[in-house]
């Protein structure tokens, strides 16, 4: 079997005072060795809900309905967290949506780093705090030696995204789950983001699953992409043949409005 | 001249505030400490001749006794600083011993949730209705008199504090992004507890144990004031105002000497917790 990850006919949904509505129904989806795979959805299409299922970090409101999400040919539906924490864990990583929230406040930014070394490499202390400075140095952190004694708080949002990327390279994952890295940040720094993190899996062939609504980004940065609407994947397709010519309805007109938006912007 | 920031301004109160809280607790912790060297007379022994002498700065008062003599004759200053003693090892142990059950409690109640929360939460409720006070007297009465008496009573009645506020303070942090991550990345739960939430829990649980040990300094002073403390031989600060009750119109003194000390006591507790906090806080700590 080739894909690292493979969704099949997966669905989910959330209880809300005891009213119960759909989210995901019967999502298709299939994420090759070293491919950057884009998932491209309007807010509230569920693509942050597929993004923890497949992490394991789902709300306890949430059931799954039905379907599977193999890793490597292990389901990881159903499975306990001790289960999750000896197969899975290590090999699929995250970038979050929000980089300000997602560092612990109160800890500095070598000690987070340090830790999941510790955990995951088996590193002892002082090789960890090599491999941290080596980690911050590779994410184009220029002054590592400081950063590690800082306080999240104490670097801006590009800062603490890129180490937030540190950590999830650091333990050679397999699948890295982006969800939406770049929506908190400015535009220049998005660039640079965005480089960075196709930089650093070209580097490592790990494969990524990159959640965004904005198609610009996806088609900067992905191979092949899926589109995400009304809880199912309506079109999935590599980067060239869906941006030259889309099959299904909803892309026409997500790419038609895009295309409006970017004239609109040129002409302004 | 640099400008103060408002933050930083802030930052300096309550940096002044900490120090002058923590000098205040040192010195009544050398006090304590040195109470059989730095007394001038036992506290225990009486003479009948002189009592009721006066403080040094009124009429009628031997230069022997500098803050005065209560009804039996004994040395008042030097009961206060034997009475340090008692009021300390209370504060210090039933509020260390509260806070450390509390905290147990809370953070498990509020992280891991479901039934276990649910068992925590009604048994602080139920607590919560007895007026408390009450119930450390009721409670003394039961398991006898004694300094331990007195410190297991402070923990049976004050773990709720903590346990309350920590609870909730989990409840806020496990939601948060960082937690989810560390819960991704598989970190165990207890690893999370420890690392993760303790942390972000601990500069309000070091401004409540503070404030919990002038409460304590408080509550003993309640159960000798109603002779439910340690031996009534014992020179304590409730103990004095409760005999200086009686002569209040002939020697107030005796009675308000120790209320100072109570107040003094409290006040350095709440100003070093205080400032603690803000200390603590690590957006603050710049």
């Amino acid at each position: 079997m080739n894909a690292v990850l493979d969704v099949q006919n997966f669905s989910l949904g959330v209880s809300h005072n005891r009213q119960y509505s759909p989210i995901l129904n019967g999502v298709n989806l299939e994420i090759q060795r070293s491919q950057i795979h884009g998932l491209v959805g309007e807010s509230g299409a569920g693509k942050s809900m597929l993004a923890k299922a497949i992490l394991g970090i789902l709300p306890s409101s949430t059931t799954i309905d039905k379907g599977y999400i193999h890793f490597k040919g292990k389901d990881l539906v159903g499975m306990s967290r001790y289960e999750r924490r000896q197969i899975a864990s290590r090999h699929i990583a995250m970038i979050p949506q929000d980089p300000m929230t997602s560092l612990n406040p109160v800890r500095r930014v070598g000690n987070q780093l340090g830790d999941l070394l510790r955990l995951h490499m088996k590193l002892n202390r002082t090789f960890a705090q090599d491999r941290v400075l080596e980690l911050l140095n590779d994410v184009q952190i220029r002054n590592p030696k400081r950063v590690v004694h800082q306080y999240p708080f104490e670097l801006s949002g590009g800062m603490r995204q890129r180490v937030l990327i540190a950590m999830a390279f650091s333990c050679k994952p397999e699948l890295i789950i982006a969800d939406e890295p770049t929506t908190a940040l400015d535009v220049t720094v998005q660039r640079q983001i965005l480089q960075l993190i196709k930089q650093l899996q070209s580097e490592t062939g790990t494969s990524v699953l990159f959640i965004s609504h904005d198609l610009g980004v996806i088609a900067k940065i992905c191979d092949y992409v899926s589109i995400l609407h009304t809880g199912n994947v309506v079109e999935m397709q590599s980067a060239e043949n869906l941006f030259r010519n889309p099959s299904h309805e909803y892309t026409q007109n997500l790419l038609e409005i895009t295309s409006h938006y970017y004239h609109f912007e040129n002409a302004d | 001249m640099s400008e103060l920031t408002p933050t930083r301004r802030v930052h300096l109160s309550s940096l002044i505030r900490a120090w002058i809280g923590g000098i205040v607790i040192g010195l009544l912790i050398l006090i304590a400490i040195l109470a059989p060297w730095i007394a001038p007379h036992d506290p225990l022994k009486q003479d009948l001749f002189s009592g009721l002498m006066a403080p040094f700065w009124l009429d009628n008062h031997d230069p022997a006794y500098l803050l005065g003599t209560d009804s039996l004759g004994r040395d008042v200053l030097s009961r206060l600083i034997y009475g340090t003693q008692v009021a300390l090892v209370v504060a210090f142990i039933a509020a260390s011993l509260a806070a450390l059950l509390g905290t147990i409690l809370g953070l498990l109640a509020g992280y891991y949730g479901g039934w276990l929360d649910t068992v925590v939460s009604r048994l602080v409720e139920i607590w919560m209705a007895f007026p408390p006070v009450l119930l450390s007297i009721v409670l003394v009465a039961v398991i006898g008199t004694g300094l331990h008496s007195v410190v297991i009573a402070i923990v049976i009645i004050d773990w709720t504090r903590f346990c309350r506020v920590v609870r909730a303070e989990t409840l806020v942090q496990r939601e948060q992004e960082y937690i989810s991550s560390a819960v991704s990345i598989g970190f165990e739960r207890w690893t999370i507890l420890w690392r993760e939430i303790l942390p972000n829990v601990l500069p309000i649980l070091v401004t409540l144990l503070t404030l919990e040990m002038g409460i304590a300094v408080i509550v003993e002073a309640i159960l000798s004031f109603v002779g439910l403390s340690v031996s009534s031989d014992q020179a304590t600060w409730g103990g004095l105002i409760q005999e200086g009750r009686q002569y209040v119109h002939s020697a107030w003194w005796v009675m308000s000497l120790p209320m100072i000390c109570i107040i003094v006591a409290v006040l350095a507790f709440n100003a070093f917790g205080d400032g603690l906090r803000t200390i603590l806080d690590p957006v603050m700590r710049r």
